[in-house]
């Protein structure tokens, strides 16, 4: 059972947590920038990403600017940061690596952060390095897209070891196997600008 | 037993009006019941308004301008929204109009019209305030409140110059929504559809797609894109080169007819001028082509297929040109939708979301829509760093953190830029600001957050925090060859809403709106919990409301602030037994459960 504090539009009290007052409606003064509370999801990595988007447009149904357009300026503003804050969150949810990084950090890897940065494993260099020299060899549209299928697979199997990580709750691994889907897609990104440059230039 | 209605259920609701501000033609509609559209036509009947603007003894708009026209009558101004007066679709456009510039003014577009310089902002406050004007005359009663559709690919500039506008002309803008999105909402909303569908808009000036995902209702934007500056208007000049080499302005009057004629005819002729479709088709060709280019690499950003599409809406004047559907046809492999009049259909969404927004709307209904283009900061070496990419939904914030290069720096610049390149040069620069009160420290130890809001009309704020001193500095990003609030307030005084009239219409506003949501409360809370307290309580409170309510015909703001206070006052009490009852609620469901646990 959760605490009982008070609304700010009707006074009354309001469920300590809850985004909206369920008697007048107005929305709560404070929002949880955690993403999992936001969700009202436990905090872990295995989720439904079904499920996600479904209670992603309930809460946007309610919380969304939208709803107090022509209402009390104090409600629009607090519907507006709520929703940023909703976006914010839906994106860190929804897309794997950037819930792994999430999760990671709040066990206190630096490996993401500016700080922690140049701790690059030696496995992940040298795999950076091969694929790099791959992609500049790469010169006919045949091995572009043999390439692509490569780094898809890679992406699949580093999918597959942070799930497989997360849910033996093995720090290490999952710092790992983020880091490698980390540099995939940036790779993916130099990857997807050569092809565009061939298809231009043919 | 007394009748107690429902919150909000005896208000009278004001109009909210839904308008297309086109660079061809304008529209204005409403909907009371967020179905049917009603549009505001002219005594004539006519629906659409030539985005046309004379000043000669007075400002005359649409077909009330001069048949004879001169140097006095601006049309297409939409393309110089937000632009600085150096930039080349500007020149293009002065080029192309023979229109005389000032060239003393600092970045900021002032055309020469009816002997006076005149920003667009203020010829578009003209064409907004014909618009209002209409509708008010269909109502028979004053509109204040309206949503405006701007091209998704407007940049931030443009969207605060469409606003400027609105607020010159007496209208409160609720929301800016895309035309595309507008478009969607019609046609899903009409045609009961489900599934993901690309909008292509082609108008007078603009070129948007946007892919929209449609489920229960909720309309979300996966991706968006375009070109704002390119549209029929860029076709006409085209067939207008074709045409030969006699005098300009004549040849592109005879593009346009021309144009028109060949949509049905395979030849046309406006003397002294002979066109087929083929050599029209040449000439809009390359401008096709280059759509639909645009169109695959927004639905490459969607991470849709083709094949996965569940249709192709067309919107905008310029789809009526067979070459258009066909190309569309050809490059997406299936025909596109034109079940709704690609004139109309952008106005018909803004009066079905002013309808939502003015909460006479399907209540299912919500629209979720992403930022066009990426925004950052400028970072070492000239580079931009991105905050916020492109197609992430609004309203957001992100914040980064930053921090000092060199030992005892106490300040630092920030500039914002939007745009998809890497480099300073190739991104549009939106606004600078310098952060000062840093404490001096090592390199690399102070830090500066700096945080990116981006708010449902896809306009920005900019905050930078020094984080060990609490230091702040905040800019409503206003482009530097934007109207700063000065100048502003000076338009507004001249112009026949004054400057003081705004502001105090502003204030009256919101604290009748706060003093509404204060009664809304009010009574929901007695309704929800009036047991707790005596007959002769509830009769007290119940006049305490109706006190309350009638201050909301004050036109004082303090004054309705202050019967706002006493209303809350009046409740205090009542507020606490309510909070006292749901904590001994709290404690009996602690005691439940800790027996069911334990
Ligand atoms: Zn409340």
């Amino acid at each position: 059972m959760s605490g009982v504090t008070t609304c700010w539009s009707c006074q009354g009290p309001l469920t300590s947590g809850a985004l909206f007052c369920d008697t007048c409606g107005a929305p709560s003064a404070h929002l949880s920038d955690n993403p999992f509370v936001v969700f009202g999801l436990s905090q872990s990595y295995a989720l439904d990403k079904q499920a996600l988007e479904k209670t992603y447009f309930a809460l946007s149904r309610q919380l969304h600017p939208d709803r107090f357009a022509a209402k009390s300026p104090k409600a629009l503003m607090l519907a507006l940061q709520h929703t940023a804050t909703l976006n914010a969150a839906y994106a860190t949810l929804k897309d794997d690596l950037n819930r792994a990084i999430y999760l990671l950090r709040a066990q206190g890897v630096n490996a993401f952060d500016e700080a922690g940065q140049g701790s690059t494993p030696p496995a992940l260099m040298a795999t950076s390095f091969e694929l790099h020299e791959a992609l500049e060899d790469a010169t006919t549209p045949q091995a572009l897209q043999s390439m692509g299928q490569e780094v898809t697979t890679r992406v699949e199997y580093c999918q597959k070891r942070l799930t497989q990580a997360f849910a033996a709750g093995d720090v290490p691994a999952a710092t790992l196997a983020a880091l490698e889907l980390k540099f995939l897609q940036t790779f993916r990104r130099d990857w997807q600008r050569k092809t565009k440059q061939m298809k231009d230039t043919a | 037993m007394l009748q107690i209605s429902e919150p909000g259920q005896s208000k009278k609701t004001r109009p909210v009006i839904g308008i297309d501000l086109g660079t061809t033609n304008s529209l204005v509609a409403i909907s009371s019941d967020g179905k049917t559209v009603r549009y505001f036509t002219d005594e004539q009947g006519r629906v659409t308004i030539p985005s046309v603007v004379h000043y000669g003894e007075v400002v005359s708009v649409g077909y009330d301008v001069p048949k004879v026209r001169g140097i006095d009558t601006v049309r297409s101004v939409k393309r110089l929204m937000g632009r600085a007066a150096d930039d080349a679709d500007v020149l293009a456009y002065l080029t192309r109009t023979g229109m005389a510039v000032d060239t003393e003014s600092e970045g900021i577009v002032r055309l020469l019209l009816g002997g006076k310089w005149r920003t667009p902002v203020e010829v578009s406050a003209d064409i907004l305030r014909y618009l209002k004007t209409r509708a008010e005359a269909g109502l028979g009663e004053p509109v204040f409140d309206a949503v405006i559709t701007v091209p998704a690919y407007f940049n931030d500039a443009a969207r605060q110059a469409t606003k400027d506008a609105a607020r010159l002309a007496g209208l409160n803008v609720l929301r800016l929504v895309n035309e595309p999105t507008a478009a969607a909402l019609a046609y899903g909303l009409d045609k009961q559809a489900e599934g993901t569908f690309m909008i292509y808009d082609l108008g007078g000036g603009t070129f948007d797609v946007s892919i929209l995902k449609l489920t229960d209702g909720v309309f979300q934007v996966l991706a968006t894109g375009g070109d704002a500056v390119l549209g029929g208007d860029d076709i006409d000049a085209a067939i207008a080169e074709a045409l030969g080499e006699e005098d300009l302005p004549a040849r592109i009057q005879a593009a346009r007819v021309l144009k028109e004629k060949l949509t049905t005819a395979d030849v046309a002729e406006v003397y002294p001028f002979t066109l087929t479709r083929a050599q029209l088709e040449q000439a809009a060709m390359p401008y096709i082509r280059r759509t639909l280019l645009i169109a695959e690499e927004v639905l490459e950003d969607s991470g849709i297929s083709a094949d996965e599409l569940s249709g192709i809406v067309l919107v905008g004047g310029s789809t009526r040109m067979p070459l258009v559907r066909r190309k569309v046809a050809e490059a997406f492999g299936r025909e596109p939708l034109v079940d709704i009049d690609p004139d109309k259909v952008v106005a018909h969404g803004a009066a079905l979301q002013a309808a939502a927004l003015g909460g006479q709307g399907r209540a299912d209904m919500l629209l979720l829509d992403v930022t066009p283009l990426s925004l950052g900061l400028e970072t070492m070496g000239g580079l931009v760093e991105k905050i916020i990419p492109r197609n992430t939904p609004i309203p957001i914030t992100r914040a980064q953190e930053f921090t000092t290069f060199k030992d005892g720096q106490t300040g630092m610049d920030i500039h914002v830029l939007q745009g998809e390149r890497e480099t300073v040069e190739t991104c549009r620069s939106l606004a600078r600001f310098r952060l000062s009160g840093i404490p001096p420290l090592v390199a690399g130890q102070a830090r500066v957050m700096v945080m990116f809001s981006v708010d449902a009309d896809g306009i920005l704020t900019v905050r930078a925090l020094e984080q060990t001193t609490g230091t702040e500095q905040s800019v409503q990003v206003k482009p530097s060859y934007g109207l700063d609030e000065a100048e502003m307030i000076e338009m507004l005084k001249s112009s026949i809403t004054n400057a003081r009239a705004d502001v105090t219409e502003r204030m009256v506003r919101e604290a009748r709106l706060e003093l509404e949501r204060a009664l809304e409360a009010a009574q929901a809370a007695f309704n929800a919990d009036k047991t707790l307290l005596s007959l002769d309580d509830q009769q007290r409170l119940l006049a305490d409301m109706a006190t309350a309510k009638q201050a909301l015909t004050l036109s004082v703001p303090d004054e309705i602030k202050q019967a706002m206070e006493t209303l809350e006052d009046a409740f205090r009490t009542f507020a606490e037994l309510r909070v006292q009852e749901a904590l001994k609620k709290a404690v009996v469901g602690k005691k439940i459960q800790d027996v069911a646990n334990g």
